[in-house]
C-alpha cells in the first residue's frame, strides 16, 4: 500500500498509494488559517503519536498551490469501517483560494497522503465550519491536536481594538509608520518589547490573509528612544528592538488590518496597524531612511525587505507616467542631425552655465537641444531662466516638464522619446564643455567605427583631475560585497593619452550613441531608482549585442560629479544607491551570497 | 608719458597703430561705443567718469564717432519696459538694468539682448569699448559677437571682480586680510556656502566670454599682473591711466610752511577697507601723546556703507579729538578746492585698490600723497617721490611717516616740486585710439589675408 520514494539524499518519504477525500472546508480567520475535513485510508495513521499532530501540507488549487504547516486531527468514522479514519486539518495560511480545491498533499512524519477532493465539496464560512467541526472535534482522539484545534477554533476575533495590554506577560508592540507596496504588499516600521520567550507568533492579518512576522526576516533597528522612554522602568535594555519588516500580498481593499500576538500562554493580543499614508518617493525614503545596514546585513535586508519593498513601490510609480508639458524656445533644425538630452532635478542655474559656454564655444546649427525637468517645483525658475537663456545666446531648446519626479533613467527616455537626431547625447547637467566642439567630434567616433555602441568624452574634475575614463565593477565588503561600478583613476591627473580607449563601462554622465540603437534598448532600465547603475547597465546590454564602449580621451568635459542633485549625501539616498546595486548584480551577475554576518 | 606704464605688448601697438587712422579711415569715421557700468549724471564713481571722459575726449578727436552707453539700477522699468532711452543727449544712451545675477555676471534681464543688439546694429561701432561688465553682465561680448562680427571688444577692468568674489577686493571676508592668490578653496574659506566646484564654473563662466574681449585695458600694472595669472594673454593687456580731467585752474606747489598743523586729506567714500579706520587709529594715538601738529581733514561719503559701519563710524567720530575734522560728502567737481586746502593727500586702504582716482587728483593739485604700501596705490605713488608708503593697516607706520613730515616740512614742499603730473587726457587718448587703430588694422589685415 506504501511506496519508498526518495525525497532528498538524506531524507525518504513513504507515499500512500490509496488516496483520501476532502468533504468540506473553509477559512477560518479565528484559528486563522485554512481548515479541512476528510478522511484518509488506515492503516496509516493507527499509531497516534505526538508527532503525527504537526506536518506540512501542500493545498492544490486549479490555478495555483498553497502551502503551510498543518494541526492534525483524527477522528472515528462509522461509515469507514475501521477501513479509514477522519482528518481535520488546519494550515496556518492566508485564505486566498486559488479557483477550484483539487487537492490536499498532507506530509505527516514520514508519510505523504493525498486526499483528493470530493466532487462539490463544500467550501464553508467561519460559523458553518465551527458548527460543524466543533461536534467532530469533541468526539474526536484525544491528542495534541485536537487540542490544539479546538482551542484555535475557539480564539477571541479582531473587534478593532488593541488588546496587547490585556496580555497577562508584557507585550509592547507599535507601529510608526505602516507603507502600502502595490499592489498589495506592505512595510511596518515599528518596535517591539517582549521577554525572550514569551510571544510564540505574531501574524499580519487582513481578511482572508495571513503572515506570520519571523524575526529573521526583520531588519533590526536602533531604537534608543524606546529604551529610553518605555523599555528601562519595565526592564528591558535591548536597543535594537525597532524593526522594519515587509509582508508581501496580505492587504486587501476593505478589510482591516491588524497584528495578532500569541504568547506561550496561548492568550491572544491584537493591534491596529496605522492608515497607509505614503505614497511613492516618500514612501521609497522613509523606508530607507529608517536603515542603516553594512557588511553581512546588507544581503539579507536587502533579500527579505528592502528590495521586494522598493522595488513594488518603484514599479507603481514608474507605471504612473508623468503628464508632459512642452515648451521650445525658438526654432531648432527641421531635421536634426544630433540631439543633446539633459535631464534636470535640483539646481536650475546650472543650465545657464551649460547653455552659456555651449553658446561661447560655438553653437553647431544641426544640433537639437531637450532639457527634461524632473523636478516639478522649479518649472517657474526654469521657464524663467529659459526666457533668459534663449534670449541671450539665441540656441533653441526644448523644455518637457514633467507632471511629477521620474527619475534619471525614465526622465531620460522621456527625452530620448521627444529626440530627432540620428545620434543622441545623454548628458548630465552637471557636465560642462571643456573641448568646443566635443559633440561633433564624439558623432565622428561612432561614424567611423561600427563595432562601437557608446562613446563617451574623458570627464575632468574642476582641478583638472579624471573623473571619468571609463568603468570596472568591484565589491565593495562593507556593502555586501555587492559589485559597483568604480570610476578607474578616479582623481588621478590625466594620463597623456589620446584618441579612443575601449571600456567595458562609461558613465551615462555624457554618453553619445546612435538614437536608434539607444530606442532598441529601450533607454536606460526604470526598474532602478532615481539614478544609478542605468548606466553599466546600458554598457551590458550594448555589450550583449557584440558593441563596445570607449572613451575618447581626445575629447574633455568637466563634470561636477553628484552636484546637480544638490544637499549632501543622506542615508536614504545610499541605501538606494544599494537597492539598485542590488538589481543591478541579481541581473547581470546572479544574487550575491550572503557574507557571515 | 613718465606715468604712463606701458606694457610689452604696447611697443608692439607703437610700431603699427599710431598714425594709421587716416589709412583706417578710409573716409568714413571710426565708430567707438563706450560702455561703462553707470553714468557720471547718476553715480560719481571713478571708472564712470573715466569712461566718460574717454568718451568726451573722443568725440573732440576728428575722424572718430562716440557714444556713450551707461546704466541705470535705481529706476527699472521705468519706461515702462524700454530697456534703452536717451534722456540725456543724441550721443548717450541709458540701459535701464534688470534681473542680475551677480555671483556670475549673468544679465537675466529679458529686455537687453535686444535692446542691445538693436543699438549694436544700428550704431554699428568698430569697436566696443566696456568699463566694467557689472550691470551688462558678460554674455554683452557675446551680444557683440553675434551683432557685429568684425567689430572689436575692449575692456577696462577697474577692480578684481572677474577673480574675487568678495566685491572684487581680494580681502578676505571675515578677517578683511589681504589675499594673495584667489583659489577654489581659498574662495570657499571666504565663502563657505558656495562649493569650490560653484566657484571654479563661475571661472569657466566668465572665461569663456572674456575669450571674446579682444583686449584688455587695466590702468595699472598689479592689476594687469593678476588678469595675467588668471590666464589672460599678457599680449592682450595694456596698462594706461584712467582718464583725468584737467585743472581748470592754474595750480602751484606748495609753499614750505612751519605755523599751523600739518592738514592731511581723506577723500572719498568711507569704508573699511578704504582704510578710515588706521587714520582714526592714528589720530587717536597723536592725540593720546598730546602731538597736535596733525589735523586730518576728511571729506566723503559713509552713507552707502552696511548699517553696522555707519553706526561704528559715528561712534568713533564722535570720540575722536580736535584732530579730526569731518567735512561729509562732497560733489567731485569741487575736489579741487578741497585738496588745495590740505597740505598731504592719504589713502590708507587696507585693500589693493587698481588706481585710485584720488591719487591722480592729488598730483593734479600737486599734493603729495602717504599710501598703504600695496597694490595699486604703491604703484602709483613713488614713496620719497610722489609722496610716502607706510604698511598697510598700521597706524603706528603712520604716525612715524606723519611725525617726520611735521618736523621736516620741507620734505612736504619737496615733494609737490617733485611729484608726477597725472598724464595728460590727449597722452591717454592717444593710447587708446593707438590700441583702437591696431585693433581695427589687424582686423582689416586678416579680412585682406583670408
Amino acid at each position: 500500500m506504501t511506496a519508498l520514494i526518495n525525497r532528498s539524499a538524506q531524507e525518504s518519504v513513504q507515499v500512500s498509494q490509496l488516496p483520501g477525500y476532502i468533504d468540506f472546508y473553509g477559512f477560518h480567520p479565528a484559528a486563522g488559517g485554512l481548515v479541512f475535513c476528510g478522511w484518509i485510508p488506515l492503516p496509516n495513521l493507527d499509531a497516534p503519536s505526538r508527532a503525527d499532530c504537526h506536518g506540512t501540507a501542500r493545498v492544490l488549487f486549479d490555478d495555483g498551490e498553497l502551502v503551510g504547516d498543518v494541526v492534525l486531527s483524527r477522528f472515528e468514522r462509522d461509515d469507514l469501517s475501521r477501513r479509514g479514519i477522519g482528518v481535520a486539518l488546519l494550515l496556518a495560511i492566508s485564505g486566498r483560494f486559488l479557483g477550484r480545491l483539487v487537492a490536499v498533499d498532507l506530509h505527516i512524519g514520514a508519510t505523504l497522503h493525498r486526499l483528493l477532493a470530493v466532487e462539490e465539496a463544500p467550501r464553508l464560512r467561519e460559523v458553518d465550519l465551527t458548527n460543524r467541526l466543533r461536534p467532530i472535534l469533541t468526539n474526536a482522539l484525544r491528542d495534541e491536536g485536537r487540542t490544539r484545534l479546538l482551542a484555535l477554533m475557539s480564539r477571541p476575533g479582531f473587534s478593532g481594538e488593541n488588546t496587547l495590554d490585556r496580555l497577562t506577560d508584557c507585550v509592547m508592540l507599535e507601529i510608526d509608520e505602516a507603507i502600502l507596496c502595490p499592489p498589495d504588499g506592505l512595510v511596518l516600521l515599528g518596535w517591539h518589547l517582549a521577554a525572550p520567550g514569551v510571544v510564540v507568533a505574531t501574524h499580519v492579518r487582513c481578511g482572508v490573509n495571513i503572515a506570520e512576522l519571523q524575526p529573521h526576516d526583520y531588519i533590526a533597528i536602533e531604537r534608543c528612544d524606546v529604551i529610553e522612554g518605555v523599555g528601562e522602568p519595565r526592564g528591558f535594555t535591548d536597543v535594537r528592538c525597532g524593526f522594519i519588516a515587509f509582508v508581501p500580498d496580505i492587504l486587501t481593499e476593505d478589510d482591516p488590518l491588524y497584528i495578532q500576538v500569541e504568547t506561550k500562554r496561548g492568550e491572544i493580543g491584537f493591534k491596529t496597524v496605522p492608515p497607509r499614508r505614503l505614497r511613492g518617493m516618500q514612501a521609497i525614503r522613509r523606508i530607507l531612511d529608517s536603515v542603516e545596514v553594512r557588511y553581512g546585513d546588507v544581503v539579507p535586508a536587502l533579500r527579505h525587505t528592502i528590495a521586494p519593498a522598493v522595488g513594488r513601490l518603484n514599479r507603481a510609480r514608474m507605471q504612473d507616467r508623468p503628464a508632459v508639458t512642452e515648451m521650445a524656445f525658438g526654432l531648432g533644425p527641421e531635421v536634426p542631425r544630433q540631439s543633446i538630452i539633459v535631464t534636470l532635478y535640483g539646481r536650475m542655474d546650472f543650465v545657464e552655465y551649460q547653455v552659456g559656454l555651449m553658446a561661447a564655444h560655438g553653437w553647431p546649427s544641426d544640433t537639437e537641444l531637450i532639457y527634461v525637468l524632473d523636478d516639478p517645483p522649479k518649472r517657474r525658475e526654469l521657464q524663467d531662466l529659459a526666457e533668459s537663456l534663449y534670449l541671450r545666446f539665441g540656441i533653441p531648446f526644448r523644455l518637457m516638464l514633467l507632471g511629477h519626479n521620474m527619475g534619471f533613467a525614465p526622465a531620460n527616455n522621456i527625452g530620448l522619446n521627444y529626440a530627432r537626431g540620428e545620434f543622441i547625447c545623454f548628458l548630465n547637467s552637471d557636465v560642462f564643455p571643456g573641448t568646443p566642439d566635443w559633440f561633433e567630434r564624439l558623432v565622428a567616433r561612432l561614424e567611423a567605427d561600427a563595432s562601437l555602441g557608446a562613446v563617451g568624452p574623458l570627464l575632468l574634475f574642476e582641478d583638472g583631475s579624471v573623473q571619468h575614463e571609463g568603468m570596472a565593477v568591484e565589491p565593495i565588503r562593507a556593502l555586501g560585497d555587492l559589485l559597483f561600478p568604480l570610476h578607474t583613476r578616479k582623481g588621478w591627473r590625466p594620463r597623456e593619452l589620446s584618441g579612443l580607449v575601449r571600456e567595458a563601462f562609461i558613465t551615462g554622465a555624457c554618453m553619445v550613441m546612435r538614437r536608434s540603437l539607444a530606442q532598441d534598448l529601450g533607454g536606460f532600465d526604470e526598474s532602478y531608482a532615481i539614478g544609478d547603475f542605468e548606466d553599466t547597465d546600458l554598457c551590458l546590454k550594448i555589450a550583449r549585442r557584440e558593441l563596445a564602449c570607449a572613451v575618447d580621451h581626445d575629447v574633455q568635459l568637466y563634470h561636477l560629479e553628484r552636484k546637480s542633485q544638490g544637499g549632501p549625501g543622506r542615508r536614504w539616498r545610499m541605501n538606494l544607491t544599494l537597492y539598485n546595486a542590488w538589481i543591478h548584480q541579481c541581473r547581470w551577475f546572479g544574487e550575491p551570497e550572503p557574507q557571515v554576518r | 608719458m613718465a606715468n604712463l606704464h606701458m606694457s610689452r605688448f604696447l611697443k608692439y601697438r607703437r610700431q603699427s597703430g599710431v598714425g594709421e587712422a587716416s589709412v583706417l579711415h578710409s573716409g568714413r569715421s571710426l565708430r567707438v561705443l563706450v560702455a561703462s557700468h553707470s553714468h557720471p549724471q547718476l553715480t560719481h564713481g571713478g571708472s564712470e567718469i573715466a569712461a566718460f571722459q574717454l568718451f568726451r575726449a573722443l568725440r573732440d578727436q576728428p575722424g572718430w564717432e562716440p557714444w556713450f552707453l551707461g546704466c541705470q539700477t535705481s529706476r527699472p522699468g521705468e519706461r515702462l519696459g524700454a530697456a534703452m532711452t536717451q534722456p540725456f543727449s543724441e550721443r548717450e544712451f541709458l540701459y535701464s538694468t534688470g534681473r542680475f545675477e551677480w555671483f556670475k555676471f549673468a544679465n537675466r534681464d529679458p529686455h537687453f539682448p535686444k535692446a542691445f543688439r538693436a543699438l549694436l546694429e544700428k550704431l554699428q561701432p568698430d569697436i566696443v569699448h566696456f568699463h566694467h561688465f557689472i550691470n551688462f553682465g558678460v554674455e554683452a561680448f557675446y551680444h557683440v559677437r553675434q551683432a557685429l562680427p568684425n567689430a572689436k571688444i575692449v575692456l577696462t577692468v577697474h577692480e578684481y571682480l572677474m577673480i574675487c568674489h568678495h566685491y572684487g577686493q581680494m580681502v578676505t571676508k571675515e578677517h578683511e586680510n589681504l589675499c594673495y592668490e584667489p583659489s577654489l578653496s581659498r574662495c570657499n574659506q571666504c565663502f563657505p556656502d558656495v562649493d569650490p566646484t560653484d566657484f571654479f564654473l563661475r571661472r569657466l563662466y566668465l572665461t569663456g566670454f572674456f575669450k571674446m574681449v579682444n583686449h584688455f585695458i587695466s590702468p595699472s600694472r598689479f592689476l594687469a599682473e593678476r588678469l595675467s595669472a588668471c590666464g589672460i594673454s599678457e599680449s592682450s593687456i595694456s596698462i594706461i591711466e584712467n582718464v583725468i580731467p584737467a585743472s581748470t585752474e592754474p595750480v602751484a606747489n606748495l609753499r614750505q610752511s612751519d605755523s599751523g598743523p600739518l592738514k592731511v586729506g581723506f577723500f572719498g567714500q568711507i569704508s573699511r577697507l578704504k582704510g578710515v579706520n588706521v587714520l582714526f587709529d592714528a589720530a587717536k594715538s597723536l592725540e593720546a601723546e598730546r602731538f597736535d601738529d596733525v589735523v586730518f581733514e576728511i571729506h566723503g561719503d559713509y552713507r552707502g556703507q552696511p548699517p553696522e559701519f555707519q553706526e561704528e563710524f559715528l561712534k568713533r567720530l564722535n570720540c575722536m579729538g580736535r584732530n579730526i575734522r569731518f567735512h561729509g560728502p562732497y560733489d567731485p567737481r569741487h575736489v579741487d578746492r578741497f585738496m588745495r586746502q590740505i597740505d598731504v593727500t592719504i589713502v590708507p586702504s587696507i585693500w589693493w585698490e587698481n588706481s585710485p582716482v584720488v591719487i591722480q587728483e592729488a598730483f593734479r593739485n600737486r599734493r603729495p600723497v602717504i599710501c598703504s604700501n600695496i597694490g595699486g596705490m604703491a604703484e602709483k605713488v613713488r614713496d620719497g617721490q610722489d609722496g610716502w608708503h607706510f604698511p598697510v593697516g598700521s597706524s603706528s607706520g603712520l604716525i612715524a611717516i606723519l611725525k617726520r613730515l611735521c618736523q621736516n616740512r620741507h620734505l612736504v614742499c619737496r615733494a609737490s616740486m617733485t611729484l608726477q603730473n597725472p598724464p595728460p587726457i590727449h597722452e591717454v587718448l592717444s593710447t587708446h585710439i593707438r590700441v583702437f587703430e591696431s585693433l581695427i588694422s589687424e582686423a582689416n589685415r586678416n579680412a585682406l589675408d583670408s
